[in-house]
């Protein structure tokens, strides 16, 4: 194998010769084999780390392979396929480009057995991935890209700065599990939670996946997330703060995928919500709490991206992804319909689908470890996947009132990979026992148990009746064109307004002290000419007599004060 | 361009939309909740088949699962009625160069009526 091979290297050469391929059904073809040739690099050698280098006295490894980066590996390649698919219709070469070196950037990073790899990767994924938002060519995007970037660049620069303090404290750069507690330690974990939108750290996604293309929102919804779950299960798995960050990241979206009316917006409140679902697999750490983790990272991949091709063909046929504009599509978008209800019910985990056989691998994880408050917490989490995306989602769109919009249903391309999608995340629920020897845990997990099914089927059928009568009721929040505040609120709005008025402050002072000042001025300048002007006391001509009474005056007090 | 007048010109529904189109009426619609409530109950019912394997007490009382999914769902929905009353403010508060505010640009679309 040549030294330099990773998987990454075939996106990036394919990538270099993408302008050279014929537009249309050539080059739609091209994008869909290349990762075809990225599964071949990896796929089927033995565990062990390839194409080992030193620079500068640091080991560089290019492709470690295992069952985890095996599996997040394969992921990614068949997504970044689904992906092609799906933009079939593009004839935006720099899009096509740019998706291409972010899905190899992916690849690479994931496959990487150092840090200095994982940088050069990571940073990778950030810069071609912020073309997806810029080639929607509006200033609104182009604004939002760049907030984008500069969080993600910002990611990288925490990175580094946590590689080079890893490797004074421990003379290594190898990408191994890291004990939480040095200061190298928590700068690499701030650098994976920024990129894994950790509470208070997910703005970003919120603010730029809906603001990018049709087809970009979809290829930003694959990877940039899941290579951060990747990034904790292989450095920090068991740690146990990540326990409390999931179950924040898993609750806290809830409200807010319920309030959204922009459909593309409640995805990435719903993705927040399902990462931290693996965030808490990752901080319990146990094998079955790992592979519950990656299981459902894996099966999110599919039934999220699912999901967000399916609110991409709405906007791509109607212009528009506002739930106020949207609804009855199901007249007219039957299968784009079909496809958003197999991702619904992934997402619900319904058996039979991925959600079902992933989700439940890390509430059992939880329950195992007899953590009470983490299994519920999860629980009332997976309740509102149920309600925000599993059922206002698809009804908002496709049945609710009808928006009058009579699209064409989707082109054949999206069709197609929605279609292949979708019966992925049913093969993966009617097929665990496969979708599990692919888990990087020898861990026995049975999913479809009488008792599992049966409360799994009544939590869904409950939530289900619960959301027709609140429908029904008015018990739900209306969807209206708005504004909903979350945490950039505060650097949007409070920190702004705060430097505001902090400077108004200072300008303030600084007014007030000068007009003291030029006041003492124009005070002492005038006792000054009030002395010393043309009729000032000194500028009169006094007697000669009474200039020697003063100096005998003088004179007399000198003799005083001296003998005092 | 929403609600362009290419996209809404009328068309019968293509199956299987045809068959919703049925019975997408309000009569349609109350039928379905009480199929919805007959599922419940047989489901709920369905829990007393087979001994309920779980990791905590709360687990063993009667169809758990579907009561606490029932209230939970309805709390989080008059839950974030609430919290919208606080988050929720006018489409332009972020100003005029919100991505939010702009429609998306056609070059990026394929508008088309079914039978365009």
């Amino acid at each position: 194998m040549p030294e330099y091979l990773t998987p990454a290297l075939a996106y990036v050469a394919a990538a270099l010769l993408v302008p050279f391929v014929p537009k249309g059904a050539l080059r739609g073809l091209y994008l869909a084999l290349v990762p075809v040739a990225g599964i071949l690099i990896f796929w089927g050698l033995a565990p062990g780390t390839y194409n080992a280098f030193n620079v500068m006295g640091m080991q560089i490894g290019l492709m470690r392979v295992d069952a985890l980066s095996q599996l997040f590996g394969l992921a990614f390649s068949v997504a970044a396929i689904l992906a092609a698919l799906y933009a079939w219709h593009l004839r935006d070469t720099i899009q096509q480009v740019a998706t291409l070196l972010y899905a190899g950037s992916a690849i690479g990073a994931v496959f990487a057995a150092d840090l200095i790899t994982l940088f050069v990767f990571w940073e990778g994924t950030a810069i071609a991935s912020v073309f997806l938002i810029w080639a929607r060519r509006t200033e609104g995007s182009f604004a939002a890209g760049m907030r984008y970037l500069i969080v993600q660049v910002g990611s990288g620069v925490i990175l580094i700065a946590g590689i080079v303090l890893l490797y004074r404290e421990t003379g290594t750069i190898a990408f191994n599990a890291m004990e939480l507690g040095s200061p190298a330690t928590w700068t690499i974990l701030a650098a994976i939670g920024i990129k894994c939108a950790f509470p208070f750290l997910h703005n970003w996604m919120h603010d730029a996946y809906p603001s990018a293309t049709v087809t970009g929102t979809v290829v930003l919804s694959i990877f940039t997330t899941k290579l951060a779950i990747y990034a904790l299960l292989r450095g920090f798995p068991g740690t146990e703060l990540l326990i409390y960050i999931g179950i924040a990241m898993a609750l806290f979206p809830v409200a807010f995928a319920l309030l959204e009316n922009d459909l593309r917006r409640v995805l990435t409140y719903s993705l927040n919500s399902q990462l931290g679902f693996m965030v808490v697999g990752a901080g319990i750490g146990t094998p079955l709490a790992i592979n519950g983790a990656a299981a459902h990272a894996v099966a999110s991949i599919f039934y999220q991206g699912l999901l967000f091709m399916s609110v991409g063909a709405i906007l791509f046929r109607t212009g528009t992804a506002r739930a106020t504009a949207l609804g009855g599509l199901y007249r007219t978008m039957p299968l784009t319909m079909i496809f958003c209800l197999v991702g619904a019910a992934s997402i619900s985990a319904l058996p039979l689908t991925s959600g079902f056989v992933s989700k439940s691998m890390v509430l059992s994880a939880g329950g195992y470890e007899q953590m009470f408050p983490v299994w519920i917490a999860l629980l009332v989490a997976s309740i509102g996947a149920i309600l925000h995306t599993g059922l206002r989602l698809p009804y908002l769109a496709f049945f609710g009132s009808d928006g009058g919009l009579r699209p064409k249903e989707a082109p054949g391309g999206m069709l197609l990979a929605m279609g292949l999608t979708a019966a992925l995340c049913i093969a993966i629920g009617v097929l665990p026992a496969a979708f599990y020897a692919l888990l990087p845990n020898d861990v026995p997990y049975e999913p479809y148990t009488f008792s599992h099914t049966i409360v799994q089927l009544q939590l869904v059928a409950f939530v289900a009746l619960a959301f027709a009568i609140a429908v029904k009721r008015g018990l739900l929040p209306k969807a209206e064109r708005a504004t909903i505040l979350d945490f950039d609120w505060t650097y949007r709005r409070l920190l702004p307004a705060i430097l505001v008025g902090v400077g108004r402050l200072i300008a303030g002072l600084w007014k007030g002290a000068g007009r003291m000042v030029a006041n003492s001025l124009n005070w002492g300048a005038g006792i000054v000419y009030h002395l010393h002007g043309p009729r000032g006391p000194f500028a009169r001509t006094w007697p000669t007599g009474a200039m020697v009474m003063v100096v005998a005056f003088l004179l007399g007090m000198t003799l005083v004060v001296t003998y005092l | 361009m929403t609600g362009s007048p290419e996209t809404r010109t009328s068309a019968s529904a293509p199956m299987p939309g045809s068959i919703l189109l049925g019975i997408d009426t309000a009569r349609g619609g109350r039928i379905a909740i009480w199929c919805l409530v007959l599922i419940c109950a047989g489901l709920a019912a369905g829990g007393f088949v087979g001994h309920i394997h779980g990791y905590f007490e709360i687990e063993e009382l009667p169809a758990f699962y579907g009561w606490f999914g029932f209230l939970i769902a309805l709390a989080l929905g008059i839950a974030a009625k609430i919290i919208s009353a606080f988050l929720r403010r006018k489409e332009d508060y972020y100003g005029a160069g919100s991505p939010s505010l702009e429609e998306h640009p056609a070059s990026d679309l394929g508008l088309e009526a079914p039978d365009a």
